[in-house]
């Protein structure tokens, strides 16, 4: 990695918006796609590691995610961009709590996802629909409450009756989550937005490699 | 000793005959459960012929649900209660609408509460001719008052719930990330919001004390379980001040501050406290600990909370419901200065009849001289 690319991860992890749209506009017409998301994909990671170390707090993740939209754009005015995958993302029926669901999203499209984001309360069968019409790869559910936890075997079950359960994987997040969510037929459950946002990486490395 | 006085003996951080009980806010399926009728829900009831009265209703409607519960205080009226007498919503579309703080909401599918989902406020002009409600609007302080006289007499302290500044002012902007985003890009326009709704919070403040509430309660969220939702220095920055603002209106007038916030509020404690709050609701369970939280500074503040109204609450046996209650007085009992209530509020899946176990658990085991460790 050159030193400019490293100026570009630096002023990404330090919240720098001008200076770092102004290396990636420098840099866009001229430096592979692979390198430019290496380098925002490196920052990110920092990022993520001061949140859950605790020096950065959920305002340095959403600005971290303004940054990296506005480099974005820099990028995607000078070059075509593959899309990492497409995500449905939704806080189950009965839940009203997205707080969470909208940090992961904006995550997700500043690493390259494509992001249906349905809101709250939102019934199986509408999600399960949004995941056909859009041919998601992912299907990501919150839920705060552990009274409207069960949502997300309805969910699994709405796949299924709409014949797409093969073609998705199914990753869940939020206050009432845990390991035994799992019982509910998901796939994968996040500890904290940037889990969510390594296990979406995962995935969509898994679906693109076969 | 009666309601009142156990009540503020808590606050005081002594020891009353026993532990009090409260809760900042009941939502309208229990009060249904609690009276066996309807009682108008948070979402502005198109068919009602007074919204005014409607709200008027539910607020006499939770106070009496308090006392019927024994509770020692009762929540009197919260800032988003507050409307004038011809207020009519307005609605987007047939789900959601823009209620009087200039919020978009929406009734949930159940239709046991509403959420917010958007924000009016886009721009600098936008903010120009945004007017937030006026606590001192004649028809306002009328719904503030009438509650108020409702339970002057009764033996049940009063509490008068208002936001300080932070809360309102994301909702209005349209979400957290918003105006985290203008504290980075457009500072001044962030500042201008939170001023704007700072005042209007004071207002409150000082129109509750008019109508002679007991105890100001303020309740903007801080934080989330993971941390502070912004980091110390732009709290401090953009917040504390406006905390403070509300302090010193009820330290003025000689009434007690509660403070509420969910989530772990470690990193931007100590400023909290240095406002000079009275107490801090609801040290939130599995988060922060109950039993450090007391050893640390239960000599400062009165503590209030925390049984977990995230499953023990909504799911939970009796024998479950008593077990929660006594980890509390057992964990924050100790010298008094502490008053039971839940982790958050006694919202739409709570089974009434834990509520009612939850208040026969402290008048049993949580009578002073504690048998507690």
């Amino acid at each position: 990695m050159g030193p400019v690319i490293r100026d570009l991860e630096n002023s990404i992890t330090q919240l720098d918006l001008e200076k770092a749209t102004a290396i990636c506009r420098e840099l866009a017409p001229s430096t592979a796609p692979e390198e430019l998301f290496t380098a925002i994909g490196n920052a990110l990671n920092i990022v993520g590691e001061k949140y859950e170390q605790g020096e950065y707090f959920l305002s340095e993740l959403i600005m971290a995610g303004e940054v990296v939209n506005e480099v974005l754009k820099q990028i995607k005015s000078a070059q075509r961009v593959n899309i990492m995958g497409t995500v449905v993302l939704a806080t189950v029926k009965g839940d009203i709590h997205d707080i969470g669901k909208n940090i992961v999203a904006m995550l997700l499209r500043s690493s390259g996802f494509e992001v249906i984001d349905l809101g709250c309360d939102v019934p199986s069968e509408k999600i399960a629909a949004s995941v056909k019409e859009n041919k998601a790869s992912i299907v990501g559910l919150s839920a705060l409450l552990t009274t409207t936890i069960a949502e997300f075997g309805k969910v699994v079950n709405s796949l299924e009756n709409d014949g797409v359960r093969r073609n998705v994987r199914t990753l869940v997040g939020g206050a009432a989550v845990n390991e035994k969510s799992l019982e509910y037929g998901v796939d994968a459950w996040a500890r904290t937005a940037v889990d969510g946002l390594k296990i979406c990486k995962r995935i969509a490395g898994r679906l693109n490699e076969s | 000793m009666n309601h009142r006085d156990r009540f503020f003996t808590a606050l005081d951080l002594k020891e009353p005959d026993y532990v009090p009980v409260t809760d900042l806010g009941l939502d309208p399926p229990i009060l249904k459960e609690i009276f066996n009728r309807e009682v108008p829900r948070y979402a502005y009831p198109k068919a009602h012929p007074s919204v005014w009265e409607s709200f008027l209703e539910r607020r006499l409607a939770m106070v009496e649900a308090c006392v019927r519960l024994g509770f020692d205080a009762t929540p009197i009226m919260s800032d988003y209660d507050a409307i004038p007498k011809d207020y009519k919503p307005s609605f987007i579309d047939t789900e959601r609408y823009v209620d009087q703080w200039g919020r978009v909401m929406q009734e949930s599918s159940e239709g046991k509460t509403t959420y917010f989902v958007g924000g009016t406020v886009n721009t600098p002009r936008d903010l120009d001719d945004y007017a937030p409600p006026d606590a001192f609007n004649p028809e306002i302080f009328e719904l503030v008052e009438n509650v108020a006289k409702a339970t002057r007499d009764r033996d049940v302290a009063m509490l008068g719930e208002c936001h300080s500044g932070w809360h309102l002012g994301f909702q209005v902007r349209g979400g957290i990330d918003k105006i985290v985003i203008d504290f980075y890009r457009h500072p001044q326009f962030a500042r201008d919001l939170l001023e704007k709704l700072s005042k209007a919070s004071q207002a409150f403040a000082q129109a509750y004390v008019e109508a002679g509430v007991d105890v100001l309660v303020v309740t903007d969220d801080y934080a989330d379980n993971h941390g502070p939702l912004i980091n110390p220095k732009l709290f401090r920055e953009y917040e504390l001040s406006n905390l403070q603002k509300i302090v010193d209106i009820g330290r003025k007038h000689n009434l007690p501050v509660l403070k509420h916030s969910d989530g772990n509020l470690y990193p931007i404690l100590d400023d909290i406290i240095e406002t000079g709050i009275t107490g801090l609701h609801p040290i939130e369970p599995g988060i922060m600990d109950l039993k450090a939280f007391k050893e640390s500074y239960g000599k400062r503040l009165c503590i209030l909370g925390n049984v977990d109204c995230r499953q023990v609450l909504p799911f939970g046996t009796e024998e479950e419901v008593r077990t929660d209650v006594r980890r509390c007085i057992d964990a924050a009992g100790k010298d008094g200065g502490f008053v039971l209530a839940s982790s958050n509020s006694i919202h739409g899946n709570v089974k009434v009849d834990n509520v009612y176990v939850m208040v026969d658990e402290a008048r049993k085991y949580g009578k002073y001289p504690l048998k507690s460790k």
